[in-house]
């Protein structure tokens, strides 16, 4: 069974006890819309993930069967500790080339589209991450790290980076020089001049320092959080596919091959002359997307969005328990009917909003 | 009896070091020599039977063809473009043609698209410097030509000597050539 299945209500609760340290403390970090549309993007990229992991994984057990060079005694400490630290580095590598390669933006602008910065940020993640992210850990399939090992050291650097993901943790002395923690992690996630492209480490923030992307988080100057080409919209599949259209567009309308190439592998803040997209960032005029002040004030309106999307979590530990026994068909069709849902539940919003 | 193999491994892995280790290369002509330095160092270590690793040797070797020659040709053919003059793009291109690779030929089995690969981009070295008139490339092209053909026809031109050997000596020579090449243009533009 997927060790998710056990993740998930810890997620939940450790949510429910940042809000209500939040609340004891005075501090407003949850806006039930942001939250939903964090967890309706977790739920679906764990619905659409069931599915694709089996290509990403599947190059990787592949890959180790035919190239893998070495053989790795999976009882000794120092195989796991060396495969988390090789895990850790090219995460590091990935999650870079993530920010500024503007094909792999497409697929990870999604955990950054949130205006806030809380538990639920740790959950919004890509649906489409699978298309690109298996050539980050070849290296390691090339030593022959055996594909237990390798799904182990991931889902430990993956879940380690869920509760960094607060405002609720302040400095922590000497970790924040060692390892990525929330202070260094809001760094990565502002939009300030100072934040962008800072931080991408895993686990370990010593990559950051060691490649001269290390921005420690500064004293007085709020940050801002969020994206500097906002989603606005609370839909999980347009926040997948925004970039990506983006891109497809730029590219479309460029002239010459150099600039369309341009379009697709620059930095998200390359520039088309035919397509400028990015007027300078002011943060004096920053203001968040948010729902109207109807809709916030609607408590029947929240609780249904509630309801919505703790009934698609149990739909989803349900999928995940029960995937094993269905056949492809079942599982896709269940998959896109889920993600239809969530969509469906998004709009709720929307049409309050409007 | 000679290990000729190990022995035109060995010159390939130097000249080719010694590219990657030069600084005032181009980023792709030094990415392509440093994939090749680690394709024919395992060569070295394979066919003399000091550590053989044949699978990752040919994996190396796979991503020479498909990504090492190809980021030459490129170096040669158009200096001045992104993938030849700046780290970044040099390792997108390599990154986006090793993923390539290890789908259609490490996975899918299809070595054709490696052997293409390698030979579009040598054919591309020759065209271009054959309209251009540059006979430095021009010889370059046609080394490392007569190379891949004598993999592809297995030739033994020499008693001693196998086809790969021709394949190793004639990148030996080529790159050698090349990185002669790119000091000239870099001396005459400077």
């Amino acid at each position: 069974m997927s060790p998710i299945v056990f993740a998930i209500p810890v997620f939940l609760l450790a949510m429910v006890l940042e809000l209500w340290l939040a609340r004891r403390r005075g501090l407003q970090v949850y806006r039930t819309a942001d939250a939903v549309t964090s967890l309706h993007l977790g739920i679906m990229s764990q619905f659409v993930g069931s599915i694709t992991r089996v290509m990403a994984l599947g190059i990787y057990a592949a890959m180790v069967d035919k190239v893998g060079a070495f053989t790795w005694d999976e009882k000794n400490p120092a195989t796991w500790v060396f495969a988390l630290l090789l895990y850790d580095f090219l995460y590091y590598w990935y999650h870079r080339a993530g920010h500024e390669v503007h094909l792999l933006w497409a697929a990870h602008v999604v955990h950054h589209s949130s205006e806030d910065y809380n538990l639920s940020t740790a959950l919004r993640q890509t649906s489409s991450g699978f298309l690109f992210g298996w050539v980050f850990y070849l290296p390691m399939a090339l030593l022959g790290i055996p594909f237990k090992v390798f799904v182990i050291v991931g889902l430990v650097d993956l879940l380690y980076q869920f509760w960094v993901h607060t405002e609720l943790v302040g400095r922590l002395g000497w970790m924040d020089r060692v390892f990525v923690t929330p202070s260094n992690h809001r760094v990565h996630h502002g939009q300030n001049d100072y934040c962008i492209d800072k931080n991408y480490g895993g686990i370990l923030i010593v990559w950051d320092r060691l490649f001269g992307t290390f921005a420690p988080e500064r004293e007085g100057e709020k940050i801002l959080y969020g994206v500097r080409k906002p989603l606005l919209s609370w839909n999980p599949i347009w926040g997948n596919l925004m970039t990506y259209r983006d891109i497809l567009k730029t590219a479309w309308v460029t002239k010459g091959w150099r600039n369309k190439g341009m379009a697709v592998f620059a930095g998200p803040g390359w520039q088309s002359n035919e397509r400028p997209q990015h007027a300078e960032f002011q943060p004096e005029r920053f203001q968040r997307f948010d729902v109207s002040a109807a809709d916030q004030a609607s408590r029947g309106l929240q609780a249904i969005s509630l309801a919505g999307m703790l009934a698609a979590t149990t739909a989803l530990l349900y999928f995940l328990i029960t995937t094993q026994g269905m056949t492809q068909t079942e599982r896709m069709l269940y998959v896109t009917v889920m993600i239809l849902v969530l969509a469906a539940l998004s709009k709720l919003w929307k049409r309050a909003s409007t | 009896m000679i290990n000729s193999l190990a022995m035109t491994d060995a010159l390939l892995c130097v000249v080719t070091a010694w590219g990657a280790s030069r600084a005032s290369l181009q980023p792709a002509l030094r990415l392509a020599c440093g994939l090749l330095a680690i394709a024919s160092f395992l060569g070295v270590l394979r066919f003399s039977g000091v550590y053989p690793l044949p699978s990752l040797h040919l994996f190396f070797s796979m991503l020479g063809a498909i990504s090492a020659l190809p980021l030459l040709a490129i170096a040669v053919v158009n200096p001045a473009s992104q993938v030849a003059s700046t780290v970044r793009f040099a390792w997108i291109f390599f990154v986006a043609s090793g993923a390539v690779g290890v789908l259609c030929v490490s996975l899918a089995g299809i070595r054709l698209v490696s052997d293409a690969a390698a030979l579009i981009a040598v054919l591309c070295i020759l065209i271009f410097s054959l309209f251009k008139h540059a006979a430095i490339s021009a010889v370059i092209g046609l080394i490392l030509l007569l190379g891949l053909l004598s993999m592809a026809l297995k030739w033994q031109v020499v008693g001693f000597l196998q086809s790969a050997d021709l394949l190793h000596l004639s990148l030996a020579v080529g790159i050698f050539l090349t990185m002669r090449f790119s000091f000239l243009s870099t001396r005459s533009n400077t």
